[in-house]
């Protein structure tokens, strides 16, 4: 099969960037999308072209590297995968695809489909944790946390902090993002001491970074390669106000 | 305590909440305004005349509503407008191409919040001028009324005369129609904001939005209709 | 050379606690004065930034990743092991001390493996208090599966995700270290090189991937947290960036390379499909609890597997190994695969696979329970093949996994140049010749939280607070920093015909062919010789366009690669000196009449230690002879 790509691209931060296109030929529909990338590339190299920069780790859907928008989506067609998870089946022989970095403020590109999302660890450094040293843990099974709840905060925690909730939202904005690790820690005992100083640093954290607000489309929840939950979001709404009565 | 309101003022869920908030009070007060409006229909221009001097017979009361409203309108807009300005500058590009999934979560009515909002808020201020300060139409000073022998302005006749003009009852329908766009996504929306919607409660706060704008849509939209098809004449 | 394990004396049960009440401290008022570098985010790494910087030294951190969270331990799936013995199963220390020895064929050092198992119950407690949501009972405890190679159920989990919510707990904490102002962290950077001077490991030379710009970055210890090297065979389940650049690096700077054959191939991941693929997946291990490994009797049998009756299936692992059954450790699984396929069984359009057929366990649980138990491992099945495993059995086959070998460390962790620490998979040390499922997320952590905290203070206390020499002021680090600007400046300039991805390729399939599930003699042989042909036409043919000044990712794989092709031969050499078959390791010329490994214990009871020599001349084999005390050497066996 047979591929048309335009491809965005862009040679540094600061310089602007464009489009350009692309044939990729004598695909197979079992390729995953980023290999097939690894094809064009190899072509470009052999060309004496610089290739296409994109990010990439695991290749499995749990690191979160990869980023990129195929036709305006975040991550590709798919529901609840990463780009690496999109294989060319998904896509019509012919078909011409647009591939772009996220969109985002807070995201600047760093070069072609890399973007900078360093402000989603500023937030979790912010208070996305539980203050624990090693060696301080009481046993294990001391504290018993029943099923559901622990299956909830996982659901919460399943978060791989691609950025592909901010880079759908037409604001920009890292509500999911954040909500899900309030949500998860909130959800556990073991969170609960700094619950609410938690959910108040990480907003902060969050509005510094230059992300937009939610305006409660849930395009994010739409656009999730795991599927977080926008409930979460709602559900830090409530915290917020909650350690934000602590300060009235 | 300064802590909290600074937290408030500054932080962008701090005011959604203003907004969703504010927000719940203007709805508040538009079903209220509604109701009494339906009273056009009592049959007698004495129910609506007598309820409209019955405000105004307590000017405190009325007075703190008011300036409670206005308030109220102000925070929204100061609110949900520097959250707008903060959205516009979170995404300085869009996609090339737009996407079919995140399109899909986006509506007209969510989409142009600002704008259907901002309509609204002038359609206020003209109503205001038309009926509360009666600018537009100085003739409505000397419509007055005698019922159960109080002499009191002539509210039934404000709003026919009003209403009888095409240009004005346009302007009135577009307003209300932009309102139902502007609840359909609002009134939806508040309930995520205070934090209690969840996806099992989605479809019914979804499907209560939906059904409030239709009501305040028709509630309002049926006056300026029955004046124009001529249900409702002096 | 003579390599001192520096093993603490007296019973084996004792040791660790020996140590840790007689090792020497660091004041708190000093801890600040020392500067500590960790190289690598994923479990070892950040759990070991994290818990310096709680101690209170002054810590750099370092991950080619974007964000440290993306390290590749965030990919394990099944599961942590741990002697709680929650189940009430028999379990304990002691065997699960002895169930790792034994897993890794008795080439394990018993005094790290003992330690090893004696931490690992407070990993757990650590873990839980960082808020990781591991699976619970419905009365709120934990809960456990079983894992292959133990008969108790000791493997503690969270879904299909357990590296990921561990390491989000290290990277958790180690955020908070970076939010605290502890630790300096540097993401997107590259370590190119290791410095060393005056004897001792003083620093590094990192590269930063969005600029290009080489920095020296000098400190009192530096701790190598880098993984392994499984990339070496390009298709790998490992991560594309993952790679042994640092630990080569350090190699070349003289740190011992020991066992660098001892590679684990997975018997559960996803066949491979074609030539373009660049990844292969796991299917976690934890899948064999509940599903059943099977091949057709006959051979060349291509009928669809729900055409082919029960009476025509070889449940072959049940039948090999009737007490183990689908649970044989890694390696005996994979090669008990390897072998019906080589026999004309194997399944698939390729014939290179086996079934995982789960309609017993479907039949049995239910399958809302089996799918409670593994959807997301379903599911990535079904994006990645197009089928259901709810409707026909997985097809799977096995893939490289993880290394064993890695750089020698002794007791303390430490390498054989001072001040190097070597942690987690990118060290040698727990596993032997193979690694049980479920205990390289807990080796990582507990030579991060609970290993190397005190270690290091052992080492620093001999060294004055503040003794770093500035980079800038020291030959050294201006050696170092030439060196790396002129290896990239060569990779660069070569402009030749192939991309990197062809050599990477072709390593791979050497690799795969000659030091794979199978090794003889001749073969690696013939393996060393293609790399060497191979590493020489990459010198003079390899094509990395761009340049070196800003975000080039030819460049960086070109000098992983390139780093691979070194450490290829080194593999392949370490096989074929290690002439027996032990665990993972298995030579042709040395099994027993049923095919399993043949130990040679009296020539190869020690681990092996390779000592560069420089640049084309051949690397010089030491050995650190294991004593086992404890444990009885035998002949392995799962039947």
């Amino acid at each position: 099969m047979k591929l048309h790509l335009r491809v965005w691209r862009q040679k540094s931060k600061e310089s602007g960037g464009h489009f350009e296109t692309y044939e990729a030929e004598g695909l197979n529909p079992n390729m995953s999308f980023l290999e097939m990338l690894d094809v064009v590339n190899d072509r470009l190299t052999q060309e004496g072209k610089e290739p296409i920069a994109f990010d990439h780790d695991c290749r499995e859907g749990i690191c979160g590297s990869c980023a990129m928008a195929i036709n305006g989506e975040p991550h590709g067609p798919n529901k609840g995968a990463t780009t690496c998870q999109v294989y060319l089946r998904s896509f019509k022989d012919g078909e011409t695809l647009t591939v772009e970095p996220w969109r985002a403020k807070a995201f600047p590109v760093l070069k072609d489909l890399v973007t900078d999302r360093s402000a989603f660890d500023r937030i979790i450094q912010a208070g996305g944790f539980v203050s624990v040293n090693t060696g301080q843990a009481p046993d294990a099974n001391a504290m018993p946390i029943g099923k559901e709840e622990a299956e909830k905060a996982f659901d919460a925690a399943h978060c791989i902090g691609c950025g592909a909730c901010v880079a759908a939202c037409r604001n920009g904005s890292a509500m999911l993002f954040a909500a899900a690790k309030v949500s998860h820690l909130g959800l556990l005992p073991q969170g609960q001491p700094e619950r609410a100083e938690r959910v108040r640093k990480m907003v902060e954290a969050m509005d510094a970074a230059g992300f937009g607000n939610c305006s409660n489309q849930y395009a994010c929840e739409a656009v999730c390669p795991k599927e977080i939950s926008a409930d979460w979001i709602a559900r830090m709404n409530r915290d917020y106000a909650l350690s934000l009565a602590q300060k009235l | 305590m300064t802590q909290g309101i600074s937290m408030m003022i500054r932080s962008s869920i701090g005011r959604k909440w203003i907004a969703a908030i504010t927000g719940l009070l203007m709805i508040g007060f538009v079903v209220v305004h509604m109701l009494g409006n339906l009273q056009m229909f009592a049959g007698t221009p004495d129910k609506i005349n007598q309820y409209a001097h019955l405000l105004k017979s307590m000017p405190g009361v009325l007075w703190a509503f008011r300036l409670g409203l206005i308030a109220a309108t102000g925070l929204h807009i100061w609110a949900t407008l520097s959250l707008a300005r903060e959205n516009r500058m979170a995404k300085p590009q869009g996609y090339a191409v737009a996407g079919r999934k995140s399109r899909l979560q986006v509506t007209l009515t969510s989409a142009t919040m600002v704008i259907s909002g901002s309509i609204i808020l002038g359609f206020v201020i003209f109503h205001l001028l038309h009926f509360t300060v009666q600018m537009v139409d100085r003739s409505y000073l000397s419509m007055q009324t005698v019922s159960g022998g109080v002499t009191m302005p002539d509210v039934y006749r404000m709003v026919i005369t009003g209403f009888s003009n095409p240009w004005i009852s346009g302007f009135y329908l577009l307003a209300m129609a932009l309102l139902f766009s502007h609840l359909r996504h609002g009134a939806a929306s508040v309930f995520q904001t205070l934090g209690v919607r969840d996806r099992h409660l989605a479809k019914i706060i979804g499907t209560g939005a939906w059904i409030l704008a239709v009501a305040l849509f028709l509630g309002f939209a049926a006056i300026p209709i029955a004046v124009l098809t001529g249900a409702l004449r002096p | 050379m003579k390599l001192d394990p520096r093993i603490p004396d007296g019973p084996l049960a004792q040791k660790w606690t020996k140590f840790k009440s007689s090792v020497r401290l660091v004041s708190p008022a000093n801890k600040r004065k020392y500067e500590v570098i960790v190289v690598g985010t994923g479990l070892a790494g950040a759990s070991a930034a994290a818990s310096l910087a709680e101690l209170g030294y002054r810590v750099k951190s370092f991950c080619f990743q974007d964000s440290p969270r993306r390290a590749h331990s965030i990919a394990a799936q099944g599961g942590i092991n741990a002697a709680k013995n929650y189940q009430n199963d028999g379990d304990s220390v002691r065997r699960l001390f002895q169930d790792t020895i034994k897993g890794g064929d008795f080439r394990a050092r018993e005094a790290n493996v003992h330690r090893l198992a004696e931490v690992s119950v407070n990993i757990i407690d650590q873990c839980v208090a960082q808020g990781v949501p591991f699976a619970r009972e419905y009365g709120g405890m934990l809960a456990n599966r079983s894992f292959g190679g133990a008969q108790v159920s000791r493997t503690f989990y969270a879904r299909g995700a357990t590296g990921q919510q561990l390491l989000l707990g290290a990277y958790q904490a180690l955020s908070r270290q970076i939010g605290l102002g502890r630790v300096r962290m540097h993401p997107r950077h590259e370590m190119l090189d290791l410095v060393v001077d005056q004897g001792r490991a003083q620093g590094i030379i990192t590269r930063n991937l969005v600029t290009g710009e080489l920095r020296a970055h000098e400190a009192d210890a530096v701790l190598l947290c880098t993984g392994g090297y499984g990339n070496a065979y390009y298709l790998s389940t490992y991560a594309r960036g993952s790679n042994a650049t640092a630990i080569w690096r350090a190699h070349r700077r003289g740190a011992l390379f020991s066992n660098p054959c001892f590679t684990q191939i997975h018997p559960t991941c996803i066949p491979v499909s074609g030539d373009y693929q660049s990844k292969l997946t796991l299917m976690s291990e934890s899948l064999r609890n509940d599903g059943r490994c099977w091949v057709p009797k006959a051979q060349e049998d291509r009928r669809p597997a729900a055409q082919i009756p029960e009476g025509e299936r070889d449940y072959f692992l049940e039948r090999m190994y009737p007490s183990y059954g689908n649970l044989a450790p890694r390696d005996i699984a994979s090669r008990a695969a390897k072998r019906v396929c080589d026999e004309g069984r194997g399944v698939g359009s390729s014939g290179l696979g086996v079934y995982l057929d789960f309609s017993e366990a479907i039949g049995r649980l239910g399958e809302s329970t089996v799918r409670e138990r593994y959807a997301n491992l379903f599911a990535m099945y079904h994006e990645i093949t197009g089928e259901s495993a709810y409707e026909a059995p997985m097809r799977i086959f096995p893939a490289v996994h993880y290394t064993m070998g890695g750089l020698w460390v002794d007791y303390h962790l430490m390498s054989n140049v001072p001040g190097l620490f070597v942690l987690g998979e990118a060290n040698f040390s727990d596993h032997g010749a193979n690694r049980l499922g479920a205990s390289a997320l807990m080796q990582g952590l507990a030579d991060g939280y609970f290993v190397l905290p005190y270690t290091l203070g052992d080492y620093l206390a001999q060294h004055k607070p503040g003794g770093a020499k500035k980079a800038s002021e020291t030959e050294a680090f201006w050696e170092a920093t030439e060196a790396v600007q002129a290896r990239t400046k060569k990779l660069l300039g070569i402009r030749g015909g192939k991309p990197v991805s062809d050599f990477h390729r072709r390593l791979g399939k050497i690799l795969w062919d000659h030091c794979g599930m199978s090794r003889t003699r001749k073969g690696l042989e013939q393996g060393i010789d293609a790399i060497r042909g191979l590493r020489k036409e990459f010198w003079e043919d390899v094509n990395v366009p761009g340049s070196g000044e800003d975000l080039n990712q030819s460049l960086e794989k070109a000098g992983r690669v390139a780093d691979f092709l070194e450490l290829g031969e080194l593999m392949c050499r370490d096989a074929l000196e290690r002439d027996e078959s032990c665990g993972c390791h298995f030579r042709e010329e040395h099994q027993t009449p049923d095919g399993e490994c043949a130990r040679r214990d009296k020539e190869f009871s020690h681990v092996s230690a390779w000592e560069y020599q420089g640049e084309g001349k051949a690397e010089v084999r030491h050995a650190e002879p294991l004593a086992f005390e404890e444990v009885q050497l035998a002949t392995r066996s799962y039947k």
